[in-house]
C-alpha cells in the first residue's frame, strides 16, 4: 500500500453504514490512501483484554490476518486439552438402542424429574448391604428389589429433607425410625414397611457418614447468608424481583381498591349477622310457642281433671297474630323509583305535553276563577276593562310592574309579616279585621301616569326588601350649576368622577317633597268607588304611622333619569313566595283612602 | 526435562514484596511466579502458581502459564520447576493489579493470621483453597489428600498429557464461548486475582463491592472467587467420551474428590459413582433433550429448551458448558434463557452436540449469550453451525444480532470465520456492483459493527477515488477457493432455513421475569 505523500490530500468523509460502497476487486484499485482507515471506527474484538494477549489467541489472529492479506499461512489452532473417545464397552447396555425417530418434530414438555424414575440411585455400598440383608432375611420372608431399596432410600431422603433439612448442622439427633415411618403415609405397603425398618440403619449409617448431608450430593443454592456471595460452588441464585415502580397513582388507587374490598366484606359480614340474628330470634319464637302450646295442654289437663268444663280452644291461638310469616317473607324487590313517581314501565314523559298539561291546568283555572268571580261581581262596578288578565297573555310595558300607591309614609313591614311566607303587601286576613271587604283588586291597563308616584317593591341579596320609587323623583333641580352640569355631560371619559352636587335640604324642592310625603295623599287619579275603600287596618297600628322612611337616596340615584330610588327597608326574613304570579289577590290599602293598584310584581 | 533443583541455597525465607531471587521447593508458595516446563510447547515458560497440593509426600503445583488460557493450566510435579532461575515473588500487598494473568496478590508468610499460619504449617491441606473456602472444600480437598493419593497422581498425569491439539483436523476451530457482561467478568477476575493465593484471609477486600458489581451489571455474572481459578473436576464421561474439564465448575463439591463424573448424556444429570449412574441409566428414559424440535435435517436437529420449564435440565446443562466456558457464569438461575441445543441422531438418541442459550428478552439485542460446541465435537464444523442457527433465528425476528461480550478466544475465532464467510458470499453474489452495509447487516442479521469489523479485519474497506469502497481482495477470494475445493471433498454443513419450525417465542411479563 503506497502512502501517496502530500498529493491527493481529500478530506475523507466518514464510513456511514447507509453509504453506498463500490464493490471491486484488488485489481480495480490502483492507490489505497491509507489514511482511510483512519476514519473508520476500530472496532474491539470483544475479547476480554486481558486474555487478547494471550500467545496462541494472537497467533491464530495474526496467521488469519496474513491470510487476509495474502500470505501462506498453516491455519494455527488454539490447542484446547484432551478429549478421548473412550471405547465404553458397556455404552451399549447404558444406552440401548431405542430411539426410534418419529416423522413429525418431537414435541417433548416432560422434565428430567418426570424421565428418570427414582431420585435415588444406588451406590456399590448400598448394594453389598441390599445383598447382605437379602441373604439374612427369613427364608419366607420377602426379597427386597432393587427398586424397591431405592425407593424407601429415596422416601427416607425426602422426608429427611422435609422434616430436618438442616440435619448436617446437628447430627446430634437423626430422625429416628418411628419419626420417619409417621411421614410414611401410604407410599409404601406393608410389606416394604417391615424393609424400611431395616433399611433405617443404613440409611442412617450413610446419612451420618456424610455428615448429615442428603446421601447423593446436592448442588449448593443459598442459604441466604452473606457468604453465599463469595462462595463459587452456590449457583442457580433466584433473580432479585424486580420491584414495580410505585407512584401515588398506584398507591392511591390501590388504597381505594382495598377500602372498597373493605366495606364490602363488612357489608357482607353485617348481612350475615343480621341473618343470623333472625334465625336466633325465629327459634326464640318456636321455642316460645312451643312453651306457651305445652302450658295450654297443661292446662287442658288441669282443666279435665278438674273438670273445668270450658271451651277447648285453649290449645289455638285465638287471634291470629301476625305470623313472623310476613317477615320471611321474600324481601320486595325494589323497583328503582323514576322520579316522577310513575312505575317504571309507563313511557317517559315528555316535557313537550307536561308543559302543554301545565298550560290547560292553569288556562282552566283561570277560567274556572273567572266564571266564579263573575257571581259575586254582579253588584259592582267593574271599572277595570278585564279583571282577570292573563300575565302571560297582556303585554307589559316596563311601567306596567309599578303600582300606583300613594302613601304617607313608607311602610316597615309588620311584625305578622314576618315569617309567615306574605309579602310586604299580602298582609294576611286576620281575625281583627272588622268585615271583610270585598276589595276589587284594579290593574289598569294603561299604566298609572309617570306624575303619580309609583312603587316596586324587589327582593334584594339578603332578603333585602327594596322599594323602587317613582313619579315623586326629585324635581329637576334648576339650581344646579350649570358648570357642574356641563361637567357631567363631558365626563364620560372620567369614569372615576363623581360630580359634586350641590344641594341644600332647604331648597324648594326638598320641602315640597317632604310636604308631598307628609301630607294627606292627593286625591287619586283614578277614583275607585267608595266601596273599595278600606280602612286601615287595626294590626298596622303598631307600626308607627307617621315614621319617617329611611331615606337613602343616593347620589347615583339622583342621576337617574328615571328617578329611582332605592329605599332600603331592612332585612326581611320572610320567606320568599315561591309563586311567581300576580296577586290578584286584594291588598288592604295602607292608607284609608288609599286606593290599591296591585299591580305587585316581586 | 528440568531436574529438580534443590542445590540453591536456602532461599529466601522472608520474602519481599515482588521480589525475585532464587527459591527452593521448600519456599515455594502460592503465588509464586517461576520457569516451569511446558509439555506441549517443549519449553519452560512463566507461570504462576496458583494451588499448591501434597500427594505422596511431593507436592503438587497447579500452575498457569502467562499468556497462555486458562484451560492448559495444570497439576505439575516439582520435577518440571525451574528453580535455577530466580522466582518473582508476590507482593504482599496488593497495589494497583496488572488483571487477572499477573496476579501478585498473596499474604507474605511472616503474616501472623492463624489462617495463613495454617496454611503454612499444613501444605497438605490445599492452600489455594484457602481464603473464604467453605468448610466443605477443605474438607474435601483434606480428605482427598489422605485417601486418594493414587488417583491424584493419576490426575496429575492426565493433566500432563495434553495431546498434541494442534493438528488441523478440520476447517475451522469451533467453540465459542461468549458471555457475561465484561463488566462482571472484570469484577470477577479483578476479585479473583486479588484473592489469589491468600490462603488465609477470608472474605477480605472489597469482595462485597465487587459482588454488589456482579449483582448490578446484569444477566448470569462470574463468581468471584480464588476457587474458581482451579479447576476442580478431573475428568467427564459424557457418553462414548471422556473429557477434561477446562475450567472450574460447581458440580457438588464432593465430586471434586472423584476420579471422574459421570453424566448421563439425555438428562445431563452427574454421578460420582458408576454404581449409581449404572442405575440411573436404567431408569432415565429421556433420549433427546426435553423441548420442541424446531430443526431437522439429514444430520443435525435443534431443540428449543425454555430455562423456566426444564429448570433441572437447564441447570445440568449449564454445570456442563461451564467446564468449558471461562466466562459463564452460573450465579444466577436459567429461567430468563431459551436454550437451543444442536444434536445428531442416532438409534440410541439425539446426542448433544452444542448449544447456545438466549436471554428471552436482551436489552442489548444480543442474540447468544453462551454459545458452546463439546470439545469431543469441536472442529467438525459444527461451531458455524450454530452460529449460523442463532442468525437465522435472529432473521425470523427481523432483528440483527449479536454475541454477547465478551467472547473467549475460540469463540471469537469462530465467529470471525463465520462473518467472513457470510460477507464474502454475501459480496460475490451480490449482482449489483454497489452495497451498503445496512443492506449487508439487513442480509445477515449482523449489527453494522460486526459487518465493519469484519470487513475491516479482512482489510476489505478501502478509500479510493475520494469514498469508500468495499474490495475482494485477492487473497479473500483465493481463501474462498480454497474452501470451496475443500467443502468438495469433505462435504459442508449448510443449515437449511426451509426447515425450521419455529415462530420466535412471546413471553408474557411475568414468563419472562425471574418468578418462579
Amino acid at each position: 500500500m503506497t502512502r501517496s505523500g502530500a498529493g491527493n490530500r481529500f478530506r475523507t468523509r466518514k464510513l456511514s453504514t447507509k453509504q453506498s460502497l463500490a464493490v471491486l476487486r484488488e485489481n480495480q484499485i490502483d492507490s489505497v490512501d491509507d489514511d482511510a482507515q483512519r476514519n473508520i471506527p476500530q472496532i474491539e474484538t470483544g475479547v476480554e483484554r486481558g486474555e487478547e494477549i494471550e500467545h496462541h489467541l494472537q497467533a491464530a489472529i495474526s496467521a488469519s490476518q496474513a491470510a487476509a492479506v495474502g500470505a501462506k499461512v498453516t491455519q494455527i489452532f488454539i490447542p484446547t486439552p484432551n478429549t478421548t473417545e473412550i471405547t465404553v464397552t458397556n455404552y451399549e447396555t447404558l444406552y440401548p438402542k431405542r430411539f426410534s425417530q418419529p416423522a413429525s418434530y418431537i414435541r417433548f414438555s416432560s422434565t428430567v424429574e418426570d424421565c428418570s424414575g427414582t431420585g435415588y440411585c444406588m451406590s456399590a455400598e448400598d448394594e453389598k448391604f441390599l445383598e447382605k440383608m437379602n441373604a439374612t432375611k427369613r427364608p419366607g420372608g420377602q426379597q427386597c428389589k432393587v427398586e424397591e431399596f431405592e425407593r424407601i432410600m429415596d422416601l427416607f431422603e425426602s422426608i429427611a429433607l422435609e422434616k430436618q433439612p438442616y440435619m448436617s448442622i446437628d447430627m446430634s439427633t437423626v430422625m429416628l425410625y418411628d419419626e420417619m415411618a409417621a411421614h410414611f403415609g401410604d407410599a409404601l405397603s406393608s410389606e416394604l414397611v417391615k424393609i424400611a425398618a431395616v433399611v433405617y440403619s443404613h440409611w442412617k449409617e450413610q446419612r451420618v457418614a456424610r455428615g448429615g448431608n442428603p446421601i447423593i450430593p446436592i448442588l449448593k443454592f443459598e442459604q441466604g447468608q452473606d457468604k453465599d456471595d463469595g462462595d463459587p460452588y452456590v449457583c442457580f441464585r433466584r433473580r432479585e424481583v424486580r420491584q414495580v415502580r410505585k407512584t401515588r397513582r398506584t398507591d392511591a388507587q390501590s388504597t381505594e381498591k382495598l377500602k372498597k374490598l373493605r366495606q364490602e366484606f363488612d357489608s357482607a359480614r353485617n348481612l350475615v349477622r343480621d341473618v343470623l340474628n333472625r334465625e336466633c330470634m325465629r327459634k326464640t319464637i318456636f321455642q316460645v310457642e312451643y312453651g306457651i302450646f305445652e302450658s295450654r295442654r297443661q292446662i287442658i289437663g288441669v282443666k279435665r281433671k278438674n273438670g273445668i268444663r270450658g271451651d277447648d280452644e285453649d290449645l289455638i291461638n285465638h287471634k291470629p297474630k301476625k305470623r313472623p310469616v310476613d317477615q320471611s317473607a321474600p324481601p320486595i324487590i325494589r323497583v328503582p323509583i323514576r322520579h316522577d313517581g310513575k312505575p317504571p314501565e309507563t313511557e317517559l314523559r315528555q316535557l313537550v305535553t307536561v308543559k302543554a298539561e301545565k298550560e290547560k291546568q292553569r288556562a282552566d283555572k283561570f277560567q274556572a276563577l273567572k266564571s266564579s268571580r263573575r257571581v259575586p261581581k254582579h253588584g259592582f262596578i267593574d271599572l277595570t276593562d278585564q279583571v282577570f288578565s292573563d300575565s302571560t297573555v297582556v303585554p307589559r310595558g316596563p311601567d306596567t310592574n309599578f303600582c300606583g300607591v300613594q302613601t304617607y309614609y313608607l311602610p316597615s313591614p309588620p311584625p305578622s309579616c314576618e315569617g309567615n311566607g306574605a309579602g310586604l303587601f299580602d298582609l294576611p286576613e286576620e281575625p281583627s279585621v272588622s268585615a271583610p271587604i270585598p276589595v276589587l283588586q284594579v290593574s289598569s291597563k294603561s299604566p298609572p301616569s309617570r306624575d303619580v308616584p309609583a312603587f316596586r317593591r324587589r327582593r334584594g341579596r339578603g332578603g333585602r326588601i327594596i322599594v323602587d320609587r317613582r313619579g315623586h323623583g326629585i324635581p329637576r333641580d334648576d339650581d344646579l350649576d350649570d358648570i357642574i352640569l356641563d361637567r357631567m355631560k363631558h365626563s364620560e371619559e372620567d369614569g372615576d368622577y363623581s360630580p359634586v352636587f350641590v344641594r341644600s335640604s332647604n331648597s324648594d324642592s326638598h320641602i315640597q317633597y317632604r310636604a308631598r310625603m307628609l301630607s294627606p295623599p292627593p286625591e287619586p287619579p283614578v277614583n275607585p268607588p267608595q266601596h273599595m275603600r278600606r280602612p286601615v287596618l287595626p294590626s298596622l297600628g303598631g307600626m308607627q304611622p307617621g315614621a319617617p322612611a329611611v331615606f337613602l337616596a343616593t347620589a347615583a340615584a339622583a342621576q337617574q333619569a328615571m328617578g329611582l330610588a332605592g329605599y332600603k327597608l331592612g332585612q326581611h326574613p320572610g320567606p320568599q313566595q315561591p309563586q311567581q304570579q300576580q296577586f290578584n289577590a286584594s291588598l288592604p290599602p295602607l292608607a284609608n283612602r288609599a286606593p290599591v293598584h296591585a299591580q305587585v310584581r316581586r | 526435562m528440568p531436574t529438580r533443583d534443590t542445590s540453591t541455597e536456602a532461599g529466601t525465607p522472608d520474602v519481599q514484596t515482588g521480589e525475585k531471587s532464587i527459591a527452593t521447593i521448600a519456599t515455594l508458595r502460592v503465588g509464586v511466579k517461576l520457569y516451569v516446563y511446558h509439555e506441549n510447547s517443549k519449553e519452560h515458560r512463566l507461570a504462576e502458581i496458583l494451588s499448591i497440593q501434597t500427594r505422596k509426600g511431593t507436592p503438587h503445583y497447579y500452575v498457569h502459564y502467562e499468556e497462555f488460557n486458562k484451560r492448559l493450566d495444570e497439576w505439575v510435579p516439582p520435577t518440571r520447576l525451574d528453580l535455577t532461575k530466580e522466582v518473582e515473588w508476590p507482593r504482599p500487598d496488593r497495589p494497583a493489579k496488572k488483571p487477572e494473568k499477573v496476579a501478585k496478590a498473596s499474604t507474605p508468610r511472616e503474616t501472623p493470621t492463624s489462617a495463613t499460619g495454617r496454611a503454612q504449617k499444613r501444605p497438605r491441606r490445599g492452600d489455594s483453597l484457602g481464603p473464604g473456602t467453605p468448610t466443605l472444600a477443605q474438607k474435601s480437598s483434606n480428605k482427598k489428600s489422605r485417601t486418594s493419593a493414587l488417583a491424584d497422581d493419576d490426575l496429575v498425569v492426565q493433566s500432563e498429557t495434553v495431546g498434541d491439539v494442534g493438528t488441523p483436523e478440520d476447517e475451522e476451530v469451533d467453540e465459542e464461548p461468549a458471555e457475561t457482561d465484561p463488566k462482571a467478568a472484570a469484577a470477577a477476575r479483578a476479585a479473583s486475582a486479588k484473592q489469589n493465593g491468600t490462603s488465609g484471609t477470608p472474605e477480605t477486600f472489597s469482595k462485597e463491592h465487587e459482588i454488589e458489581k456482579l449483582r448490578t451489571s446484569g444477566s448470569m455474572t462470574q463468581s468471584a472467587h480464588e476457587i474458581s481459578r482451579v479447576r476442580n473436576l478431573s475428568k467427564l464421561q459424557i457418553g462414548k467420551y471422556e473429557v477434561e474439564p477446562w475450567y472450574f465448575s460447581p458440580y457438588p463439591v464432593e465430586y471434586t474428590e472423584e476420579e471422574i463424573v459421570f453424566i448421563c448424556e439425555f438428562c445431563l444429570s452427574y454421578f460420582g459413582e458408576e454404581k449409581r449412574f449404572q442405575r440411573h441409566r436404567t431408569k432415565c428414559t429421556l433420549l433427546h433433550p426435553p423441548g420442541n424440535e424446531i430443526y431437522r435435517d439429514s444430520t443435525v436437529s435443534f431443540f428449543e429448551i425454555d430455562g423456566r420449564r426444564q429448570r433441572t435440565w437447564c441447570r445440568n446443562l449449564c454445570l456442563l458448558s461451564k467446564c468449558f466456558l471461562d466466562h459463564k457464569t452460573l450465579y444466577y438461575d436459567v429461567d430468563p434463557f431459551l436454550f437451543y441445543i444442536m444434536t445428531t441422531r442416532d438409534e440410541y438418541g439425539c446426542h448433544m452436540i452444542g448449544y447456545f442459550s438466549k436471554e428471552k428478552e436482551s436489552a442489548e439485542g444480543y442474540n447468544v449469550a453462551c454459545i458452546l460446541t463439546l470439545p469431543q465435537f469441536q472442529r467438525h464444523g459444527y461451531g458455524k453451525l450454530l452460529i449460523a442457527f442463532s442468525y437465522e433465528l435472529s432473521k425470523r425476528e427481523g432483528k440483527l444480532g449479536s454475541p454477547e461480550k465478551p467472547l473467549s478466544d475460540l469463540g471469537l475465532l469462530g465467529y470471525r470465520a463465520y462473518w467472513q464467510d457470510t460477507i464474502v458470499d454475501l459480496l460475490l453474489n451480490n449482482k449489483g456492483l454497489e452495497t451498503t452495509i445496512d443492506e449487508l447487516a439487513s442480509m445477515s442479521a449482523m449489527t453494522t459493527q460486526d459487518v465493519i469489523h469484519t470487513l475491516q479485519n479482512l482489510n476489505m474497506l478501502r478509500y479510493f477515488k475520494g469514498q469508500h469502497v468495499i474490495c475482494l481482495t485477492d487473497a479473500i477470494l483465493n481463501q474462498k477457493q480454497k474452501q470451496i475445493e475443500k467443502q468438495k471433498i469433505k462435504g459442508k454443513r449448510t443449515l437449511d432455513p426451509e426447515l425450521i419450525q419455529w415462530k420466535p417465542p412471546v413471553f408474557t411479563a411475568a414468563n419472562r421475569t425471574w418468578n418462579w
